[in-house]
Order: structure tokens, then C-alpha cells, then sequence
């Protein structure tokens, strides 16, 4: 596995600690999810937040800090989290879905309205196991990664100005959930009921960076049911896993 | 208690404290003031911390029906304001009374008000802020009707008020200091962040659009990454983005340069035509 970081420094109170490469495998984000956990505790109270990407960790300290007084920690902090490479927990989450009319209908006119190959892709996607890489755009969008090469469809020339909440979406590499209404330039390819951030909830986001998602068929019926029921705000359901499973 | 009432919401009025912090790795931006000067000069005025909370008021301010007794200010852009049929100035706390109707006007320059309230006003807070930033708050601007409470219990602080003045975003120079990935932007596109002038385009609580030109254009790509407020993205089109206080917590985009805290509050009080340079007391080539 990779071992160099690169440091640059981000304002007076930032600073990105740089992967070599984007994470690929959940083993690689669990231990990049670790690597966080693992920092935030070494600074504690000296630390703001910490947002974690794809080939990125950024660190928004309080103070501005001492880069040089602190690399030889951070390493350290790496070196561990990459010598913890197995034992990890994670949750893995069944998230129904609904991809009738036109909650697909993105992929549809991607398929030039072929509708097997539309079908097709449907059963694709049910069939893998994505892993939430990182959260960034709005409050609970996940960045899911997991897609394979066939499956990727290139981003939207133009974005759709009006995202409905809950639409699961593919761009480039990545599938997401829209977890509120907004623009966006990614194809829609069906809609959950679920809610993805919820401020009053706790936890405000249910899913951790390095769990896993599948995709189960819903019918519309079942869609307006749940939303319906969303008052009470109910999660998927999901197992604990460990990846030495 | 004391209370207001509004009776007109103005353009776009919104909450706002120092913002939601510590949330961006859920996906929430910061929020808060887009300009932390007439934040922070409006609640000087009335003798309040930082931590309160006042209204931002866009291009044209709120009417307020005053239910009580309180000592308000506004600082940032000056605006008409009338307390019942007399004029009220910038920068000058003024009193008011049970039945007083407040009427906040169009803005005479800038962009946004800040009207602060002796004490703050009581609002909700979620996340740690009561920011408005829809829908992790329920509301996304005042609308006519709400009412809030005044904390006048609150202590008071005496400030030295002698920094505060009028004309401090009265400039089109920008100071930057260099984005994270910098080291990556071709020579002659770092020499052209500093030559031209940029014409402000769209704009609103998540960001502006600096409208730049063909010699800008690029194909660096990028992973996503982090982006807090005051950087400058450069897209492939070559239009400069730069996030502000609502902006979203990642972006795709090469962050050339990185605005300082008083040069954001600059940008917050500009109008979309308006022109902007920027310096730099590093990066000057």
C-alpha cells in the first residue's frame, strides 16, 4: 500500500494532508477513516473539524499551525492506521429504491430509450455492494464509489436545475443520493425514501465513511408509503460486518 | 421581554451568528456572516459578543414593528432607514419603543446590512448556529409575520468604536494569498490572476462568479477536496469561482487563491458588473 503524503498548507488554518492516490478499496477508506479518527484525537480541542475525499485529508485547525512541529506525528498517526489493516467494522446498509417511471428516466434517455438496457443497468446496480468514500456538496450526500468501468456514465452537459430529494444518481464514477432538492448534473436513475440528513436526528447522517450500500427494488407503492412514514424518520436496515468477514 | 415583528421582510433577509462549525465533514457548510465586518461593527454598536444574533439584510432591508424597548444599529451597506418618520444613520445605535415601526430601505451602495439589536435576538439554534442555510434550518429567509425575541439580559460590552467606519469596502483590490494547488497553475495563468480585472457575474450566499477570459481556460483536473469560504476555484471554462459563507464544503476545481478575512467582506458589498484586481503582497511577480 502507499505510504507517501504530501503536506500543503491550506490558509493560515488549513492544511491538507495529500494521499498518493484517490481511495479504491474499502479497506483503503476504512483505514483513511481511521487515519481521521485517529488524528482528531491526537489534536483533540486543537481541532475543528476534518474532512476527509478521496485523495484528501484536510485538518481546519483553531490556531494556525506549526506544520513542521507536527508532520513527524501525522506520519506516525499513518503509519499506524496503515499497520491496522484488518478488523474493521462497518455497517453494511440495504437501501430500498424505486426505479419506476421517471425516477429513470436520466438512464433511459441515456439508453437512447432502450428499455432492456435500462432494465439491465437496473439489475446491475442491485447487484453490487457500493462504499460511502467520503460526504462533501450538500449536508448527506455521500460520495458511493464501487461503480465498474461499464457502468459509469459521463456527467450531464447541462445540469438538471431541479434534483428531487432522494434521487439516486450516477456521475462518472460515483453514484450519490440527493439527500435535499438542488441542481444537479449527475443521471438520475431511480429515488429513495430515505432520508440521508436529518438535523434533529442523531446520528445526523446515518451511514460512516467506509460502509458498505446495496440497492433493493422498491415499488412505488412502497416509495409513497415510506415517504409518508418518513414523520418518524426510520433508518434502513443494515448488518455489522468486519472486513476480515 | 422585549420583541420585533416583521412586517416587511425586504429582499432577501436571513439570521445569522458566527456560523455552523465543525459540520463540514457531514457535507454542512459554515454559514454566517458574508461580510464579518458590518457583522461585527453592528454588534460592537449595541455593545454585543459575536456569538449573537442579528439579520443580514440584502439590497433592500426589513420593516420591523418594535414590541418593547431596545437599542438597535445597522452597519455594512448604508441603507434609507426610518425610525417612524425619522432618518436613522449608519453606524449610530439608536432607541426604540413600544409601537415604533422601523422601516429598512434600499441600499444606497454594497450589498448587505447588518442590523444588530442590544442583547440579539432569540433564535433556535441548530447545529450550534442559527444561521439560516435551508433546509438544515427550516426557514431560509425572514418572512412576513415571524417574531423574535430580544435577549436584553445579555452582558454589555463596552467597545473601543473608533474602527468603525463607512468606506471600508470601498475598494476593487482584492488581497490573496496562494491556494492549495497553486504550484499546479501554469505560469501564464498566474500572470493573468494578477493583470486583469475581473467582472463580477453571478452571486449570491454560496458564492461569486468572476467572469474571466479565454486565456484562462484550462484542463486541470482534480480530485474533490475541501473548500472553505474566501477560496478562488478556476474552472476549465476559465471563470473563477469564489466560495463564500454558505459555499459548499468540497469542489472539484484547481483553489488558485485565497482571499484574507477583510477582502471577503469587500466582495460580500459588490454588485454583479462591478470590478475586482487582485494583489498580493507574496505572489507579486
Amino acid at each position: 500500500m502507499e505510504n507517501e503524503l504530501l503536506f500543503l498548507p491550506y490558509g493560515s488554518r488549513g492544511l491538507i494532508i495529500k494521499f498518493e492516490k484517490p481511495s479504491i478499496s474499502q479497506i483503503e477508506v476504512l483505514s483513511r477513516s481511521f487515519f481521521r479518527d485517529y488524528v482528531a484525537r491526537l489534536f483533540k480541542t486543537d481541532v475543528q473539524d476534518l474532512l476527509l475525499t478521496s485523495d484528501s485529508l484536510t485538518i481546519f485547525f483553531k490556531e494556525s499551525p506549526s506544520i513542521n512541529a507536527i508532520k513527524k506525528n501525522l506520519l506516525n498517526a499513518y503509519d499506524i492506521s496503515l499497520s491496522k489493516s484488518i478488523d474493521f467494522e462497518y455497517k453494511h446498509w440495504e437501501i430500498p429504491v424505486c426505479f419506476e417511471n421517471n425516477f429513470s428516466s436520466d438512464l433511459l434517455k441515456y439508453f437512447n430509450d432502450d428499455e432492456s438496457k435500462t432494465k439491465d443497468y437496473i439489475k446491475r446496480i442491485c447487484e453490487l455492494e457500493m462504499i460511502v468514500q467520503f460526504y462533501g456538496f450538500l449536508p448527506g450526500f455521500c460520495y458511493l464509489i464501487g461503480l465498474p468501468k461499464s457502468m459509469q456514465l459521463k456527467r450531464k452537459p447541462e445540469p438538471n436545475l431541479k434534483v428531487p430529494k432522494g434521487s439516486l444518481a450516477v456521475g462518472g464514477g460515483y453514484a450519490g443520493i440527493y439527500p435535499q432538492n438542488s441542481p444537479g448534473g449527475w443521471h438520475l436513475i431511480g429515488i429513495t425514501p430515505t432520508i440521508f440528513f436529518d438535523p434533529k436526528r442523531y446520528p445526523n447522517c446515518f451511514a460512516s465513511v467506509g460502509d458498505k450500500f446495496s440497492f433493493s427494488q422498491i415499488s412505488i407503492d412502497d416509495y409513497e408509503k415510506a415517504l409518508k412514514q418518513n414523520s418518524i424518520n426510520k433508518l434502513p436496515s443494515f448488518n455489522i460486518c468486519n472486513v476480515k468477514d | 421581554m422585549s420583541k420585533i415583528k416583521i412586517i416587511e421582510p425586504g429582499f432577501f433577509s436571513t439570521i445569522q451568528d458566527h456560523g455552523r462549525i465543525g459540520f463540514r465533514h457531514k457535507g454542512v457548510p459554515l454559514s454566517g456572516p458574508m461580510d464579518t465586518k458590518g457583522f461585527e461593527f453592528a454588534h460592537k454598536l449595541v455593545g454585543n459578543d459575536y456569538q449573537k444574533s442579528l439579520i443580514e439584510a440584502t439590497l433592500k432591508g426589513p420593516t420591523l414593528l418594535i414590541e418593547g424597548k431596545t437599542t438597535l444599529a445597522y452597519s455594512g451597506a448604508p441603507m434609507d432607514v426610518y425610525l417612524n418618520k425619522d432618518k436613522m444613520l449608519i453606524n449610530k445605535p439608536f432607541e426604540c419603543n413600544l409601537g415604533d415601526i422601523v422601516r429598512f430601505g434600499n441600499c444606497l451602495s454594497g450589498v448587505r446590512t447588518y442590523i444588530s439589536f442590544r442583547g440579539g435576538l432569540k433564535v433556535s439554534s441548530v447545529l450550534g448556529s442559527s444561521s439560516y442555510y435551508y433546509p438544515v434550518t427550516n426557514k431560509k429567509i425572514l418572512e412576513k409575520g415571524n417574531e423574535f425575541c430580544i435577549d436584553s439580559k445579555s452582558e454589555n460590552i463596552n467597545y473601543d468604536l473608533n474602527d468603525i467606519t463607512e468606506d471600508y469596502y470601498f475598494k476593487d483590490n482584492l488581497n490573496v494569498s496562494k491556494g492549495p494547488d497553486w504550484s499546479i497553475i501554469p505560469s501564464d495563468i498566474k500572470e493573468r490572476l494578477f493583470k486583469n480585472s475581473f467582472d463580477i457575474g453571478i452571486n449570491d450566499r454560496m458564492g461569486y462568479h468572476l467572469e474571466g477570459d479565454d486565456k484562462l481556460k484550462n484542463r486541470i483536473h482534480l480530485e474533490s477536496s475541501a473548500i472553505f469560504p474566501g477560496t478562488v476555484q478556476l474552472t476549465p471554462k476559465g471563470i473563477l469561482l469564489v466560495s463564500m459563507a454558505d459555499g459548499q464544503v468540497t469542489g472539484g476545481y484547481p483553489r488558485v487563491l485565497i482571499l484574507d478575512k477583510s477582502s471577503i467582506a469587500v466582495l460580500a458589498q459588490k454588485r454583479r458588473g462591478e470590478k475586482i484586481k487582485f494583489e498580493s503582497n507574496h505572489l507579486r511577480k
